[in-house]
């Protein structure tokens, strides 16, 4: 019997899924170190990762069953709890990192701006060491698990771009696992849902249906949307648009809320401690959860102690009311704003501090409505004549926030705003593991055949940076033209060639190339040139080596077309071919820093 | 030897810490209700410790065979301790039962408790399956017939010889269902138990 794995490399959180070739998947338990003195199961493995000073652990701290030799870091529960109070010697949100675009991605840059720790690590080694973390667990709880590369799937943010989605590959074969597939995590979520409710998924959608996942996790906010089309009498389902990658989640509520309550006590004369504050984030979570399911529950109280044994003396007493819930969590983050209300970038300063851009305008309803209006401006370019108003009707919620009714019920109230019409919500949809869930169902249906695929192109159209020749102008640049090379929705084993357009490399060198994308021009086709590439995002570079072709010299120009192809997995590769020869060379990812 | 005794009066320990939590006394407040609570919890986990299968670690339903091998069983001193270390992390308990409660005010009991509960509560939740033994409301008549659980009922009042007994539900009573808590690791000959709490220094703050 086969077994298809489904792994959800997560920001905050790992999950692993195994399904054998009928039923809903499990979610496997991950042995991990739970506390200083003692390893368990649990059925997440937080993606973090702490590096304990020489001295921290001398007889090793607690050993995994299948680590031979003395640990110098932990990942997990321990690492997070343990690395809490310690930040400068925690790794957490690594994938924010791995698609970042201006962070060495390949460098030992984690953790952000520590100044203790010795040997810093890349954001690929950790997105390498956590995959290698669930897969030995896998191992030694289930030794007679094969895991065939052909059977898992990984699954990565909608909004990834080229470059992480190939250092997320790269990972994985660090990590021994081989070439796996990728899928996004709004779509997992989708299958998931789609599994768990068998044939009966057809009585909750219909023909012309738009549905928007919105997935919202601790520290990140992922939407796409899915239009339902009937074909001879059959529903299809097509991923249309994919958000842009914002760093903005549960823990944001959190935070926000704790320092909301940290500030009244101020006011009343206790100051808290950095101990104390993260303790009153812990206990605002609880609160925040309890007045959200409850209504009729008007405050509930807190207590923070502090890190004193004297815990009659030392302990801080606080509350947290509905309407502070309300005001903060609800009106804060889902505030009832109009279609064309774009969330606030500030840039107001010129200058900004290095490390992740976090989202700087906390509206999650302000960014879902400049997602739609970057999906409709898509659209619209590729369906000349259609205007009526893109706003989704049914939507499928994930991540652990939406446990919470009002919270749901808030961006359904937004949409139907939005619309006109009343939006709905897909019943029963399990938010804390349907990614894992739904990667090990994909990766059954891919094998097997067995199921319905959403259909799902490239998200994005990409582009090659041409620099123009021109003559020189005084004072004036010219502008970099871009080259389409690949355009949106592009499906698995289509590929172009850009002919009528030769460019001339030179060989025995390796050459780089800027790469750009964007997910607005769903106009643009293979071979366009665009006279200025500043409409478009830039992502890493691009390079190829290339050697002398047989009967040419080291650094003789060669002429060379260029194609490209999403392969049957899902990536895509950009190749340089010289006609003459045949010879193709592969173009990399660079995504060191210069 | 410890745990062998355990085992023989589980039953018994886990009645007895069932009738503990509504010990008649006028005069107790919040804050000593709740840490006898807790109390009782611990020799819960005594009794939970002893009655279930202990080696292999619990997994969930999963379509292979789970086959780990089991880790060496480690003295049951030394997961008590670890326990109880848990139990402290979480919910400060030895910091709590430690401290003199006399000329404390039920304020302070009360905020302090709330630590406790919230914390030991969480343990419980995350490595228990705790459910009650009858699932009728306090009160209710029951009905226990012959061959009913002994060791999970006690009986009080006039008890006639045999079965069917007839009463009221006084307390619905407590069972482990599972336990999954960590295997303790780097215990050795100098330290044949883990640390409760570790001293805790601030660097710079001297």
């Amino acid at each position: 019997m086969d077994t298809f794995f489904g792994i959800d490399l997560g920001t905050s959180n790992c999950a692993i899924a195994s399904a054998g070739e009928v039923g809903l998947p499990d979610i496997l338990p991950l042995t991990q170190v739970v506390t200083a003195n003692g390893i368990g199961e649990k059925s997440l493995l937080p993606s973090a990762i702490y590096i304990p000073a020489e001295g921290e652990f001398p007889e090793g701290g607690p050993p995994l069953p299948w680590k031979k030799e003395t640990q110098k870091w932990f990942s997990g529960i321990f690492a997070r709890d343990r690395g809490a109070l310690q930040p400068d010697r925690l790794i957490v949100s690594a994938k924010s990192w791995l698609c970042h675009p201006h962070a060495d991605r390949r460098g030992p840059i984690l953790p952000w701006g520590s100044a203790v720790v010795s040997e810093k690590w890349s954001p690929l080694e950790v997105s390498h060491q956590l995959l290698l973390h669930l897969l030995e667990s896998v191992k030694s709880t289930h030794p007679s698990a094969s895991l065939d590369p052909a059977h898992v799937v990984i699954t990565v943010p909608a909004s990834f771009d080229e470059a992480a989605r190939g250092l997320t590959l790269e990972a994985a074969k660090l990590a021994g696992l081989g070439e796996v597939t990728l899928l996004e995590e709004p779509q997992a979520a989708f299958y998931a849902w789609l599994e768990s409710h068998g044939l009966e998924w057809r009585k909750q959608v219909s023909d012309g249906d738009l549905i928007l996942v919105c997935d919202v996790g601790g520290g990140t906010a992922d939407f796409s949307l899915i239009s339902v089309t009937s074909q001879a009498g059959d529903l299809s389902l097509e991923r249309v648009a994919v958000g842009e990658h914002l760093l903005l989640g549960g823990d944001n509520m959190d935070l926000a809320l704790a320092h909301a309550i940290s500030e009244k006590l101020t006011t009343a004369g206790t100051t808290l401690d950095e101990w104390q504050f993260l303790a009153l984030v812990q206990a605002v979570r609880t609160g925040k959860e309890s007045l959200l399911s409850n209504p009729n529950l008007a405050e509930v109280s807190l207590a923070i102690p502090s890190r004193s044994s004297r815990l009659l003396a030392g302990t801080v007493s606080a509350s947290l009311t509905q309407s502070e819930v309300q005001e903060i969590v609800v009106d804060g983050f889902f505030p009832v704003v109009g279609q064309n209300d774009m969330p606030v970038t500030r840039r107001a300063g010129g200058l900004r501090e290095s490390g992740l851009p976090y989202a700087s305008d906390a509206a999650i309803s302000k960014h879902l409505a400049r997602f739609l209006t970057r999906a409709q401006a898509n659209r619209d370019l590729s369906t000349s004549g259609t205007s009526a108003t893109l706003v989704p009707n049914a939507v499928l919620f994930n991540g652990g926030i939406f446990n919470a009714s009002p919270l749901r019920k808030r961006v359904i109230e937004v949409l139907s705003l939005w619309s006109g019409k009343p939006a709905r919500e897909l019943a029963g949809a399990q938010p804390d593991h349907a990614v894992a869930i739904g990667a090990a169902v994909y990766a059954r249906l891919r094998r097997t055949g067995k199921g319905l695929r959403i259909k799902s192109g490239t998200a994005r159209s990409y582009y090659i940076g041409m620099e123009s020749s021109g003559m020189a102008v005084p004072g004036r640049r010219l502008a970099t033209k871009a080259l389409c090379i690949a355009p949106q929705g592009m499906e698995e084993g289509s590929q172009h060639q850009i002919t009528g357009q030769e460019f001339f490399l030179y060989t025995g060198e390796t050459s780089e190339f800027r790469f750009f994308h964007s997910d607005i021009r769903a106009i643009d086709l293979a071979g366009e040139v665009l006279a200025d590439a500043s409409v478009l995002e830039e992502s890493a570079k691009l390079e190829a080596a290339i050697p002398p072709p047989a009967g040419h010299a080291a650094g003789e120009e060669i002429p060379v077309r260029i194609e490209s192809r999403v392969s049957e997995l899902g990536n895509l590769e950009i190749f340089f071919v010289h006609p003459p020869t045949g010879e193709k060379w592969k173009l990399e990812f660079n995504v060191r820093m210069q | 030897m410890v745990k062998k005794l355990l085992m023989g009066t589980g039953g018994l320990v886990l009645a007895l810490n069932a009738s503990a939590i509504f010990y008649p006394d006028p005069n107790l407040n919040a804050g000593i209700e709740v840490s006898s609570a807790l109390l009782g919890l611990v020799v819960l986990f005594f009794a939970a410790k002893a009655s279930t299968q202990q080696g292999a670690p619990a997994v969930e339903s999963a379509p292979m065979p789970p086959c780990a091998p089991p880790p060496p069983p480690p003295r049951a001193e030394a997961e008590i301790v670890a326990f109880l270390a848990l139990l402290q992390e979480q919910g400060r308990l030895v910091d709590f039962v430690k401290e003199d409660v006399a000329g404390a005010s039920d304020q302070q009991l009360g905020v302090a408790a709330r630590v406790v509960h919230a914390g030991c509560r969480k343990v419980l939740e995350e490595y228990f399956e705790i459910a009650a033994i009858h699932t009728g409301n306090e009160g209710d008549n029951v009905v226990l017939a012959s061959g009913y659980d002994a060791a999970a009922h006690r009986l009080l009042g006039a008890v006639p010889e045999n079965p069917p007994y007839t009463g009221k539900l006084i307390h619905p009573g407590w069972v482990a269902r599972s336990v999954k808590l960590p295997r303790v690791t780097g215990t050795t000959d100098q330290r044949p138990w883990p640390v409760l709490a570790p001293a805790e220094v601030e660097l710079g703050a001297a």
